[in-house]
């Protein structure tokens, strides 16, 4: 699974959604996300990739993207 | 002085999740006490307890809900749901402010906090599941009620171990008394059946063990009780004051007539006869009515050596020669201890039986114990005429409420 594919899993099992109706290119906003979510999906992801997601880092994650793009960092960084 | 009457009520119980199915396994003197099916028992002594039986979360709430809602949340929110259906009211927007909900527990969310615990203590997990805390708190039920069918009058929860949902009750009649709310959601839930809970229950060495019988496991008043039986439930009522029930042409079940509060200021788990004496006193003082007028008392009646007794005397001290014309029962032989909701589904099964001139029995009875002797409705329903009628709730801690009701109309 691409880091792509895993994020939308985390985001898709949080929301209770079907993984293929996330789009890559979909904000938090037009996915309905609320801050409640928000915390959920940072929880899910740090479970997903074993890593501990900052709170400066969680706050600017808005959208697929944006979680995508931070994640991939995080992932290559790592040892 | 306003009056309140009930107008609504909705259960979820280990003896049915309607009022006629609650009422009719009451009378029919069945158990709902079995072994243990929703957590694994292979560590715990004790393996019986009156479970919910066919309770299906997503019958009930989405996914997405069922994520910020611990079990005992979500059966409050349920029977809240039913008490309005059965009340018959439509809430407006003017009605709102003038709604309010107080709820009982007296574990809260403890599966939330036994998951939580686990996953810290055992597991080690390096994160816990960050609704944690919202689902866990105990006034966690009365806000999830109180956002579902959304009341935005006085809104709290009361924990008092097992009077938590009578005192809640109580102070629900009289902040409409009071002229705080026209209409309270009052009653209690607890879901307490978690392997932590259990396990610190047995400890105590007061649990029935039920052994090669659970159904007959919890038997109040009877020579041969060994004990309590834990139960999860939930009950709600709605008090609403009567010229407003009046006016929409409401079915009144009964009026809520009084309601006594006392401590023991005793000992943490040995009751006190004066304490409960006292409140069912207060209770009686408050209704205005002779004592004769009382029929029918829904014990405390926990199927411990000590309570069954202690009640029994406080009865007798307060009733005089009335004691032994009372009708007596302890539904809790049939729906077990639900703890923090006891108040509140006693209470219904209360209301019931002076709607319907019958006092539920007392089930398991076998025989007289020499230091409780009063009529304890062996075994079968007793019809006769319940023109006022008392619940009863004495918790650990030396806490005890009374709830009296009586005949509308």
């Amino acid at each position: 699974m691409t880091v792509e594919e895993r994020v939308i899993k985390v985001i898709a099992n949080a929301i209770h959604v079907e993984a293929a109706k996330i789009k890559a290119d979909a904000t938090f906003e037009e996915l309905g996300i609320d801050s409640l979510d928000g915390v959920y999906i940072v929880f899910g992801l740090e479970e997903e990739f074993n890593i501990t997601i900052p709170e400066s880092m969680a706050q600017q994650i808005k959208s697929v993207r944006e979680a995508v793009n931070k994640l991939s960092e995080v992932v290559t960084a790592a040892p | 002085m306003r009056r309140v009457v009930i107008t609504g009520m909705g259960v979820v119980s280990p003896v049915g999740a309607t009022l006629q199915q609650f009422f009719d396994t009451l009378l029919a003197g069945k158990s709902g006490i079995r072994l243990i099916q929703n957590i694994d028992t292979s560590q715990l002594a004790i393996k019986i307890a009156a479970e919910i039986p066919d309770y299906q979360p997503r019958q009930h709430f989405s996914e997405k809900q069922l994520d910020l809602l611990d079990r005992f949340s979500q059966i409050a929110v349920v029977a809240a749901r039913s008490a309005l259906s059965d009340a018959g009211l439509e809430i407006t927007e003017p009605d709102r402010d003038r709604l309010g909900v107080a709820l009982g527990t007296a574990y809260g969310g403890c599966h939330t906090l036994d998951a939580g615990y686990h996953d810290i203590y055992a597991k080690q997990a390096v994160r816990v599941n960050p609704f944690t805390i919202p689902k866990l708190m105990h006034n966690a039920a009365a806000s999830q009620v109180s956002m579902y069918i959304g009341a935005k009058g006085p809104a709290f929860s009361v924990t008092t171990a097992c009077a938590s949902s009578t005192h809640s009750i109580g102070q629900a009649f009289h902040h409409i008394k009071l002229g705080m709310a026209d209409i309270m959601l009052a009653g209690g839930s607890d879901a307490p059946i978690t392997y932590g809970v259990m396990r610190c229950w047995e400890a105590m060495r007061v649990l029935a063990t039920g052994q090669g019988d659970p159904a007959g496991a919890c038997r109040p008043f009877s020579v041969d009780r060994e004990g309590l039986v834990i139960g999860e439930g939930a009950g709600v009522l709605v008090l609403e004051e009567l010229e407003r029930a009046r006016r929409r042409g409401a079915a009144i079940y009964a009026e809520v007539a009084g309601y006594g509060a006392t401590s023991d200021a005793g000992h943490i788990t040995h009751p006190t006869t004066e304490g409960p004496a006292r409140a069912m006193r207060m209770a009686l003082m408050e209704t205005g009515v002779p004592i004769d007028r009382v029929d029918y008392i829904n014990a405390h009646g926990t199927a411990t050596k000590i309570n069954d007794v202690i009640e029994t005397r406080a009865i007798k001290e307060v009733f005089g020669d009335r004691a032994s014309q009372l009708a007596i029962s302890s539904t809790k032989s049939m729906h077990g201890h639900v703890m923090g909701a006891s108040g509140a589904i006693e209470l219904i099964a209360t209301v019931l039986a002076l709607k319907r001139d019958v006092a539920p029995p007392t089930a398991n009875y076998h025989a007289p114990d020499p230091e409780c002797d009063l009529n304890y409705v062996p075994n079968q329903p007793q019809e006769r005429p319940v023109h006022v009628a008392l619940s009863n709730s004495f918790a650990f801690g030396g806490l005890n409420a009374v709830v009296a009701v009586k005949k509308f109309g």
